[in-house]
């Protein structure tokens, strides 16, 4: 999958209307909470890749994201 | 007794069908080898329930309870369930019990004093985001259990709602229940988590308490208070 099409992706999930950029802040996107984490885990699921709470919790910006899916973004 | 015991391979299923005996049915048969008397059978084929169910007790003799516990759950949030989430939920927690309670009450297949008892969840009563599609399954069994006493009587029904146990159900999900969050249960419940035998006591209690029907029980040690 391409950086672009997770960024589509991650918005879609965490359900925001921000375009999202990998220097946007979490912390600045409102619909990023709890219950957006669950289902962002939901979708790293989806694509294989085992992740925990635990791993979001020291996260700052949307590349962090990237990175958490690993090899899977292109 | 002869007891029916639908989702016997794993967590309140093993531990009732251990303590009480029965014919112990689930998909694993592997899971299933422990036990004296048992039928590997998938409870999502719907349409052969009802055949299965006779054929069993023709088996085994006409049963006095039937004691269904099996249940799946899953974690996604609203906006990211899917359609086939909710039916996979639906299928394995509310429309097999219901299709098991229809073939159950059958005088061919079950005694004249019988009873079926339903394991629900306190999670019906006090639904929780991320298990809503668990949550609703699991209220309209809590209808059903009410519904089937009165249409069904003298046959008795009854369940159980447990609060959070460790079962290999929710181990699946340790990433989420993890030793914080367990902890952080324990100190929310009065009494403290129950565990397996707690949920088998109430079991016990409700197949040989002759008068109560469409009555469930908490097993939550306060939890939801």
């Amino acid at each position: 999958m391409t950086k672009d099409n997770f960024l589509e992706l991650l918005a879609e999930t965490i359900d925001t209307e921000m375009e999202l950029e990998e220097t946007t802040l979490l912390d600045e996107i409102d619909e990023y909470d709890s219950i957006a984490v669950l289902s962002l885990m939901s979708l790293y699921d989806e694509l294989n890749v085992k992740v925990s709470p635990r791993d979001f919790e020291n996260l700052k910006v949307v590349a962090d994201l990237i990175e958490l899916a690993g090899e899977k973004i292109e | 007794m002869n007891n029916l015991i639908i989702g016997a391979s794993s967590g309140i299923g093993e531990a009732v069908t251990t303590r009480l005996g029965g014919v112990a049915v689930a998909r694993r048969e592997e899971r299933l080898k422990q036990f004296e008397k048992y039928e590997p059978f998938d409870i999502s084929n719907l349409d052969e329930i009802e055949e299965f169910v006779k054929r069993v007790a023709k088996k085994y003799g006409k049963f006095d309870n039937l004691i269904f516990c099996a249940g799946i759950q899953n974690i996604k949030p609203l906006k990211v369930t899917k359609a086939e989430d909710i039916l996979q939920i639906f299928t394995t927690n509310l429309i097999s019990a219901m299709l098991f309670a229809k073939a159950f009450s059958s005088k061919r297949v079950c005694n004249q004093n019988a009873s079926m008892v339903f394991i629900s969840s306190i999670a019906s009563l006090k639904p929780e985001s991320g298990i809503l599609a668990y949550s609703a399954s699991k209220a309209g069994l809590n209808n059903f259990i009410q519904g089937s006493a009165k249409e069904l009587a003298p046959l008795r029904v009854n369940g159980i709602a447990p609060g959070f146990l460790k079962t290999e159900m929710t181990e699946k999900f340790s990433s989420i229940y993890t030793d914080e969050f367990i902890e952080n249960m324990k100190k929310n419940s009065p009494l403290g988590l129950a565990n397996l035998e707690d949920i088998v006591d109430t079991i016990e209690f409700l197949i040989e308490s002759k008068h109560i029907t469409g009555e469930i029980i908490r097993v939550d040690g306060g939890a939801i208070l």
